[in-house]
């Protein structure tokens, strides 16, 4: 099929279809790497050693720069300010994953979430660079090369806490289980998903990112020495179109104090 | 590269105790004593020094020339460099300027818990 390709926001205003289904999938990108990243910082100060905590510190930036990146595609369209965007929009509105919005638990579940968003965002990125919308596709290309060494890094300490055995095996077994949990919402892409599909916003079917997410997870297991939990169940609540659990609303308190206490003072 | 019983050893030289060890080039030695023997003679010459290291090179772990994605930096990084905050001091002094001075603030709190 041989879609019509859209180079810059200025060509959605009279795409309405096109356009609320792109500004909704972009929320999703967005909201997605906002609250791993707000996650990830969570851990300054407390990671495993000194070197962890400043390496865990730079890819909670990274993340929350291509937030940034998100969110600055979707002023583009109207949608508002990129600082207003990511912090003042209520729980109800976000279109993130409940998966990234989790409280950290251990550093197991920590690892093991970031992993398997991780690889997701891989494969979606990949498929991403091959998106209708040009502005899109090409963040997706430049985020990718970024993310190439977080998958690196998680990938190292998932495998060497499945083959150390012992507690950091046991924990790293409840860690999954609980991911696991919440797995079902990650692939979903919310009310407007046929259109952003058949409209090359993401040019896979939900399906094929499933199917090319467990092809990359199994090895990964495999060499962590962890049984493969199965495919992800459908998710119950779906955080794409607003459903999100309780651990969002203490997240968006803390991360929007200090923003809340002056809306409009310049940084 | 293992050449017969020899091996390549990468030498550092630190040239006084507050200094690094600076990576200087490598010898060809039979064990670790002999190079830092060899290194002695081959690169402290004329400079003066307090301290060699020499580390086998296939004991070193390095990153991949195939591999660049390793250091990639796509996305704005300016907040990680100081000239991000230039413009720190003449805010600072602005939000001074405007500042409550101690009574103003005691009197401030008073006013919430009425």
């Amino acid at each position: 099929m041989r879609r019509m390709k859209v180079e810059q926001a200025a060509q959605v205003i009279d795409r309405p279809v096109y356009k609320a289904a792109l500004i909704d999938f972009l929320y999703q990108l967005a909201d997605d790497e906002l609250f791993l990243g707000h996650r990830d910082s969570e851990w300054l100060g407390l990671a495993p050693d000194i070197e962890e905590d400043v390496a865990f510190s730079s890819i909670a930036q990274d993340e929350v720069g291509h937030a940034t990146l998100f969110y600055h595609l979707l002023s583009e369209l109207g949608e508002g300010k990129a600082d207003d965007l990511a912090y003042s929009r209520p729980a109800a509105v976000r279109r993130n994953a409940r998966l990234v919005e989790r409280a950290n638990g251990d550093w197991a579940y920590t690892i093991v979430r970031h992993l398997v968003y991780d690889i997701f965002e891989d494969v979606r990125l990949e498929a991403l660079a091959s998106s209708s919308y040009a502005p899109l596709a090409h963040g997706a290309v430049k985020i990718r090369r970024e993310e190439r060494y977080h998958l690196l890094h998680m990938e190292t300490w998932f495998t060497r806490l499945g083959q150390a055995g012992g507690e950091a095996k046991a924990r790293v077994e409840r860690a999954v289980a609980a991911v696991w949990d919440d797995l079902g919402d990650l692939f979903s892409l919310g009310v407007h998903e046929a259109h952003i599909v058949a409209e090359g916003i993401l040019p896979v079917a939900r399906d094929e990112l499933v199917q090319r997410w467990e092809a990359r997870m199994k090895p990964l297991f495999e060499a962590a020495q962890l049984a493969w939990p199965g495919a992800p169940h459908p998710a119950k609540e779906d955080g794409r179109l607003g459903q999100h659990s309780a651990d969002l609303d203490a997240l968006l308190e803390t991360m929007g104090e200090v923003y809340r206490i002056d809306p409009h003072a310049r940084w | 590269m293992r050449e017969g019983i020899y091996d390549v050893y990468e030498v550092f030289v630190q040239h006084n105790k507050t200094d690094h060890h600076v990576h200087v080039g490598s010898v060809l030695a039979p064990s670790p004593d002999l190079a830092l023997h060899v290194a002695r003679e081959n690169f402290l010459r004329r400079d003066r020094a307090v301290s060699i290291w020499v580390v086998r090179r296939e004991d070193i772990h390095a990153t991949s020339y195939q591999d660049p994605d390793f250091f990639a930096r796509e996305t704005d990084k300016t907040y990680r460099e100081v000239s991000g905050y230039t413009e720190n001091g003449r805010l600072w002094r602005m939000f001074k300027q405007r500042m409550m001075n101690i009574e103003e603030v005691v009197e401030d709190m008073r006013g919430d818990d009425r």
